[in-house]
């Protein structure tokens, strides 16, 4: 079960990732239509998952966090977010979110969770995300959070039998902000 | 000094690095004129570039070549009676004498073994605006395409650096990505360019 609230959006809480938590990561990390879109395409056990959240203990430059939906009861996982290389000028995220709970703005509302507190709690310059092309739910995800478009990598990646385009998108700490005056 | 002769341009020589080569390698880690368009934002001592060329060098998903003039610049021929082909046969075969070549840069071609390979590449300030950089980066591209299996090349350039950017459009590389503001470069944020060049657009 994940653990704590660490961040609390409308709907969404962030939590932090668990040991407990192998099994729903390891799920997702599996899932072809979570992991094909990821770009993760090698499987995963148990004992991998677990040892990848265990890794990323202590680790002060990554940040890893469970979406979840609270109902009162014990909050229910439904995807993970998470930032990389914070020591780097513009870091990097990235989401996931169990297909079943696709289409409701669950993704938007905990990237713009994710977001608020990297711009927030770091001193960084901006942040950026990749997406493989097309991937219309990831890219509404950062069109609507204020993200701009900056290139897209030829033939980037093989994936699904073919290679495929890489859009690279960015959000610069004072995009952040107008974004936030204008909520 | 460099080692022998991997491949040869019209002017310019591929020769293997040697460890004694850090020296000369380290040069494009202390030069603000050659490490910060190379991103190489800290310098680094000589103890440090040995490791880095032991990591980079020598490993066998990266072709790391020094970028030499042979022969004072192709004096060979001048100096061999036999009119040059001997000289240049024997400097493919074996590791040259003190005089015979002169390192003017290196290049450099990481992920050779996976589909996508990465091009950077350098010259000491003193040899840039002869063409040098365009031959020795169209001959690490040829090489590479040749030798491997890759789908395309990617390659970086900062906002700052028309020359290379020029260079790689010459060689029919696109710009993909212009990634703002991404470094922190000599007092101020740059933006970085990515550039590619797929397998298929080369065969053109």
């Amino acid at each position: 079960m994940p653990g704590a609230v660490f961040r609390r959006g409308d709907r969404v809480t962030l939590r932090t990732v668990e040991h407990e938590d192998a099994e729903f990561l390891q799920r997702g990390h599996n899932d072809p239509d979570v992991a094909v879109p990821l770009g993760v395409n090698m499987p995963e056990n148990e004992s991998e998952a677990q040892a990848s959240i265990e890794d990323h203990e202590g680790d002060n430059l990554n940040v890893s966090l469970l979406v979840c939906l609270e109902d009162g009861g014990d909050p229910t996982p439904i995807g993970q977010v998470y930032l990389m290389d914070l020591h780097h000028t513009r870091p990097e995220l990235s989401y996931w979110l169990l297909p079943e709970y696709h289409g409701n703005g669950y993704g938007t509302e905990a990237t713009e969770v994710l977001v608020d507190y990297a711009f927030n709690a770091h001193e960084i310059r901006g942040l950026q995300a990749q997406a493989f092309a097309p991937n219309d739910g990831s890219v509404g995800v950062l069109e609507n959070l204020g993200f701009e478009h900056e290139g897209t990598l030829r033939d980037a990646r093989f994936r699904d039998g073919e290679y495929v385009d890489v859009v690279w998108y960015g959000l610069l700490r004072e995009e952040w902000e107008d974004a936030e005056v204008d909520d | 000094m460099p080692g022998p002769v991997v491949e040869r341009g019209e002017r310019v020589t591929f020769r293997t690095v040697e460890r004694d080569d850090t020296e000369f390698l380290q040069r494009a880690t202390t030069d603000p004129r050659i490490r910060f368009p190379l991103g190489m934002f800290r310098h680094r001592n000589r103890a440090q570039r040995r490791e880095q060329l032991e990591a980079h060098a020598e490993n066998d998903d990266v072709y790391a070549f020094l970028v030499c003039l042979d022969g004072e610049s192709g004096s060979e021929a001048a100096t061999d009676p036999t009119g040059g082909e001997t000289a240049s046969h024997d400097a493919t075969a074996g590791h040259p004498d003190e005089g015979e070549t002169t390192r003017i840069g290196a290049v450099n071609v990481h992920g050779v073994d996976g589909d996508r390979a990465f091009l950077s590449y350098w010259l000491l300030p003193a040899y840039h605006g002869e063409g040098y950089g365009g031959e020795a980066a169209a001959l690490a591209v040829d090489y590479t395409f040749r030798t491997t299996s890759v789908h395309g090349m990617s390659a970086g350039a900062y906002d700052f650096n028309d020359e290379s950017r020029g260079l790689l459009q010459s060689l029919g590389f696109e710009e993909d990505v212009r990634v703002r503001e991404t470094n922190y470069v000599d007092g101020a944020y740059h933006d970085a360019y990515t550039y590619s060049l797929l397998r298929r657009e080369w065969a053109d």
